[in-house]
């Protein structure tokens, strides 16, 4: 079966289900009217009562004709004991229970309309009914009842196609909901990933910010309004969407890899140490050829590192060192400050571990720290190219 | 579900297909009126005065037809002074017609133009809940029923008929209620159902659209901060709330940039429905989920709305989930582009025949599958294999 299909009947049996009670019940309310309580015709009809509600209850669980034409055996088995049991109380009482049923029956036969060819099933039970009700209603009666009938039928067969009718265009405009929701979640997911990857930004942005959090003590004023300057610009930027200076992930193309002249995104990082007071000195490959998330996280590795030299060496001069084979790109940040032993600097000091060993594990890279008390550190960090 | 795929299918939630079934409801009403308004012409002789009843007619013609061109013109909406303005209005109609039928000997029969006010309120099916529309209906239906009681309706013989009635009065609006409330259930259901397919493309890894929003927040207030200390705007040294702000914003700033990306599409997709999220849990520590490939993502996510119907039609308890565990991928044996990834999926209290057939259609798309009844319920195995990550390469694992 198909979508629309599966849904159309789910939807019909549902309804035929609360229209077949609701019209059982309201039968039932009649019947227990003094009129006819206590009569042997009630005592005689409740187990059909209880039988036509099972069946209509067992409409949700599929098997849509057994179930709706148990329903119609029992309203036309309630009719005829009514009519036959006891007939002097036939009269009124019927008059009132029958349409009722009326709509019970064709309400619960509604579920067949999903089918095809389920209308035929549907008016041939309706007939069933329509003939039981006929023979039920004493003759003065008889023309108003069976018409009363049969506008039952054909109102439970509108409302069934109605029902049926509505689904397909109900499920195009979910699907253009969802084709609207899918651009969105693209365009988010594209936006997301622009930001992310401005990693390189968002570094010196958090170094900024952090500098700023101790109130700018320790670095001059001038410097650190520079910097802020610079960072705020390219936070404008990059939600306006322009191009960042020389970050390669401005144009986001995952599978391209592009060329650097390592100049411009390297002289950017030694800029901001400068400011911040510490001498960066380069050596190595003017040039780097990496994909640009890569390029990235490799810059933002080797920044994190000169942070630590800036913060923690004591000395004012960093060397990084950067070589290059087929297979790995490998930078080298050393100094030669106070050092420190490597094991006794616990998990505890996030800093490098979560930021640099994290985020070139990431890459697929590693970095290696060597360093003892008095003899500087070296830091060596490579990527896959 | 989260806030935004609450607002992407809120938008056209309440609207979605049910204009038709409120045409068609507002026809076959028209119908019920000209039925009734010949019942009225018939019974003449059996009011005391006919006077009342055609004013209720005419004041009921009026404040329907208002009603319809009122919630056609503000795109199925009605205000709630409206609506109770109306339900007044209908009300009014019901104490005419009662008021001519006053001292009748069978009140209950002579009820004409009170049962379409009643049937009336089938209007505002679209713009008003299921709950609302039955209370609604109940007011009428009891207050009726009292002034029949002083009337002398209760009377042996023609109980059956207020009875009848009553229930002619009160039912028809509560079925209608009852399976617009199915239909509007069944388009929800389908609206989630697809909101929660457009997490498929995804890639392994993905940050869902109320991450990327947050982040564009935090990037703009730092904007703001750092230009405001570049103008000169805030004085150095900060002031220490200043200070304390910018330290947050770095702290948020550095969390976001660290955690955000670490959620798959299938977490994705259960976190923004709130009828999948109810019924199911992933246990995906390794984010395997996201190495799947766009055919075996939608066909896993199709099998779970599956399961979730089936589970809602049996009306489980809550804490009985269903539970996902993915496995960290492995190597196989056979080739070094594939790696292996189970899946055990443990669906609480459900035996083979209650799931549907297509359940085992879809998972078999997954992957090779084997299903085992243990004391709980069914678990679900699933094997399958996944185009191995290559290098730092974090692209998209469709191909």
């Amino acid at each position: 079966m198909d979508q629309i299909q599966v849904k159309r009947d789910r939807l019909l049996r549902q309804a035929a289900r609360v229209y077949g009670l609701a019209g059982l019940i309201a039968a039932f309310a009649v019947l227990a009217t003094p009129a006819s309580w206590g009569q042997l015709a009630f005592w005689t009809a409740i187990p059909f009562f209880v039988m036509a509600i099972v069946c209509a209850t067992m409409l949700q669980s599929g098997r849509t004709l057994r179930w709706a034409g148990g329903l119609l055996a029992c309203a036309i088995a309630i009719t005829l004991v009514i009519t036959f049991v006891t007939p002097e109380h036939s009269g009124s009482t019927g008059l009132s229970l029958v349409p009722l049923l009326g709509a019970a029956v064709p309400g619960t036969l509604m579920a067949l309309l999903a089918y095809r060819r389920g209308w035929c099933w549907y008016w041939l039970g309706c007939l069933a009914g329509i003939g039981a009700g006929a023979i039920a209603i004493s003759p003065a009666n008889r023309l108003i009842v069976v018409g009363v009938l049969v506008l039952g039928c054909v109102l439970a067969h509108a409302v069934g196609y109605l029902l049926s009718s509505s689904i397909p265009p109900a499920l195009r405009q979910v699907a253009e909901v969802g084709r609207a929701h899918r651009a969105e979640r693209q365009a988010s997911e594209l936006e997301a990933h622009r930001r992310q990857n401005a990693r390189l930004l968002h570094d010196t942005v958090l170094a900024t910010l952090t500098l700023l959090a101790h109130s700018g003590r320790g670095v001059s004023e001038e410097a650190l309004r520079e910097q802020a300057r610079n960072d705020a610009h390219l936070l404008r930027q990059l939600r306006l969407g322009e191009p960042l200076f020389a970050l390669p992930e401005a144009g986001y193309q995952p599978e391209l890899v592009e060329e650097t002249t390592l100049g411009t995104t390297l002289d950017s990082v030694k800029q901001r140490f400068d400011q911040l007071g510490l001498d960066v000195s380069w050596h190595g490959s003017a040039r780097l050829m990496l994909p640009p998330g890569v390029l990235d996280g490799f810059l933002f590795a080797i920044s994190e590192c000169l942070e630590n030299v800036r913060r923690h060496s004591g000395v004012v001069l960093a060397h990084v060192t950067i070589t290059e084979d087929d297979r790995v790109v490998r930078a080298m940040v050393t100094d030669a400050g106070r050092g420190f032993e490597v094991d006794a600097v616990g998990s505890e000091r996030l800093g490098i571990k979560e930021s640099v060993v994290a985020r070139l594990a990431e890459l697929g890279g590693s970095a290696r720290l060597f360093s003892s008390p008095g003899a500087g550190t070296t830091v060596l960090l490579e990527v896959p190219r | 579900m989260t806030a935004i795929a609450e607002r992407a299918s809120g938008r056209r939630h309440a609207a979605i297909g049910t204009r038709r079934l409120w045409l068609g409801t507002t026809i076959i009403l028209a119908f019920q009126i000209v039925f009734d308004f010949a019942n009225t012409i018939e019974r003449l002789d059996v009011y005391r005065d006919i006077v009342p009843v055609f004013t209720g007619w005419a004041v009921l013609i009026v404040v329907d037809a208002a009603i319809v061109v009122v919630t056609r013109v503000l795109g199925e909406h009605l205000p709630n002074w409206l609506f109770a303005l109306w339900y007044s209005a209908l009300a009014l109609v019901i104490a005419l017609d009662l008021t001519a039928a006053w001292g009748a000997p069978n009140p209950a029969d002579t009820l004409t133009v009170g049962l379409s006010a009643s049937l009336s309120l089938v209007l505002a099916l679209v713009t008003r809940s299921t709950l609302q529309i039955f209370l609604s209906a109940v007011g009428l239906a009891v207050g009726t029923a009292v002034a029949w009681i002083f009337m002398g309706g209760y009377q042996q013989a023609v109980v059956h008929e207020t009875v009848y009635t009553l229930c002619v009065m009160l039912f028809p609006v509560l079925v209608a209620a009852l399976i617009t409330g199915s239909f509007r259930r069944l388009m929800r259901r389908e609206t989630e159902e697809m909101l929660s397919h457009s997490a498929i493309a995804a890639p392994r890894l993905t940050v869902g659209i109320e991450a990327s929003e947050q982040l564009a927040r935090l990037d703009l207030a730092a904007e703001s901060l750092l230009s405001a200390v570049a103008d000169g705007r805030m004085r150095l040294p900060l002031t220490e709330e200043v200070a304390r702000r910018a330290g947050s914003l770095a702290t948020e700033l550095r969390l976001h940039l660290l955690e955000s990306r670490s959620k798959t599409w299938l977490g994705l997709a259960i976190e923004e429905s709130r009828l999948l999220s109810e019924q199911v849990r992933v246990e995906d520590p390794n984010s395997s989920a996201g190495l799947l490939n766009t055919r075996q993502r939608a066909a896993l996510l199709s099998a779970l709305w599956l399961l979730h119907d089936e589970r809602s039609v049996s009306k489980r308890s809550p804490q009985e989930q269903i539970v996902l565990a993915f496995s960290s991928p492995s190597r196989t044996m056979q080739t070094d582009h594939f790696e292996a990834i189970s899946i055990r999926v443990d669906v609480p209290g459900s035996t083979r025949m209650m799931i549907d057939p297509g359940v085992w259609e879809h998972f078999a798309r997954v992957g090779r599958y084997r299903e085992a009844l243990d004391g709980l319920g069914m678990r679900i195995d699933i094997h399958c294999l996944v185009p191995a990550p290559r290098g730092p390469s974090r692209g998209r694992t469709d191909s």
